[in-house]
């Protein structure tokens, strides 16, 4: 693609993937919901689950899972809030630049 | 490569990362190893690329500056670190050659002791002349005196002379010791002093 993801917007892709499942998901189900989005090499998202997770926006837990432990992520409330925000800013920009696009004037 | 293989060189490629920080990354591969199923593992591999790439993507959001630095604390050990080992560096450099200086420091010692002492033999030998020239010349004076008015006035006048010579030396010495004592001795404290004082400041600036 020719537009490159910023570290904002990949941070809104990977809250809004993680916000669909109420009971928190996991590393690799997480790079393949986003990879359906975008296309990021695989070794993206740990970085950006770390970062999120130190920000508070994410919570980690452990679930036992067929004798082994997996690690979950969730949202928090400050995740949430997070999302919402970028929710909001994306609709701004994007409807700015669809308006551009196609010729509309912008007020 | 298999995953293993992969896994234990990333771990590797970590170990200048804090240690919770490691644990974290290779937890988090493991895991998506394991999720991923052994069917995937080669694919996973090649997409990855190399251990040294995923390495780099997690050093790059750790130490990096580009993304949100003000989110978590960037480590800074660098200058700490450097001064630190500059130190260790000093230390072990002081012991290694410690024979070295030491020898010299003992030498140095040695000599300054040495001079001192040579100096003092010196002082006591000039005082010790000069208190023999006195006394011979009063003795030797005093028998050409005696011997002058006791009959043997050519003897005794010599006598008298070479007396009188010693005492001459002897007050000519007794003034030299006094300004040694007065004027040399003083300038060479004074030197010593402000040589050691100077060594004393060179070392301090450099440390």
């Amino acid at each position: 693609m020719a537009f490159g993801t910023g570290a904002a917007l990949l941070d809104a892709i990977v809250l809004a993937v993680v916000s669909k499942e109420e009971e928190g998901t996991y590393g690799y189900k997480i790079t393949q919901d986003v990879r359906k989005a975008i296309d990021v090499s695989e070794s993206t998202l740990y970085p950006v689950l770390r970062r999120l997770q130190k920000n508070q926006n994410l919570i980690v837990y452990d679930v036992e899972c067929g004798g082994r432990n997996r690690r979950y992520y969730k949202l928090t409330d400050i995740g949430a809030g997070k999302l919402s925000e970028y929710r909001e800013e994306w609709a701004d920009y994007s409807s700015k630049i669809t308006k551009l696009f196609s010729g509309e004037e912008l007020t | 490569m298999n995953r293993i293989g992969f896994l234990r060189q990333l771990e590797e490629l970590l170990r200048d990362i804090p240690d919770n920080e490691r644990r974290e990354a290779m937890e988090y591969y493991r895991n998506y190893f394991e999720d991923a199923g052994p069917e995937n593992e080669e694919k996973i591999i090649e997409e990855l690329g190399s251990p040294a790439k995923v390495a780099e993507s997690i050093k790059k959001d750790l130490f990096g500056d580009t993304y949100q630095a003000e989110d978590f604390v960037k480590p800074d050990p660098a200058p700490q670190a450097d001064k630190t080992s500059r130190n260790l560096l000093i230390a072990v450099l002081l012991v290694v050659t410690f024979p070295f200086w030491i020898a010299v420091l003992a030498a140095g010692f040695g000599l300054l002791l040495g001079a001192v002492g040579v100096l003092f033999g010196l002082s006591v030998c000039i005082i010790a002349m000069v208190g023999v020239f006195f006394v011979a010349g009063i003795v030797l004076a005093a028998t050409g005196m005696f011997k002058v008015f006791t009959g043997f006035p050519a003897v005794g006048l010599v006598v008298c002379g070479v007396g009188m010579l010693l005492l001459a030396f002897g007050t000519l010495g007794l003034l030299a010791t006094v300004w040694a004592v007065g004027k040399v001795l003083p300038w060479t404290i004074r030197g010593i002093v402000s040589l050691c004082r100077r060594i004393f400041q060179r070392k301090g600036a450099s440390i």
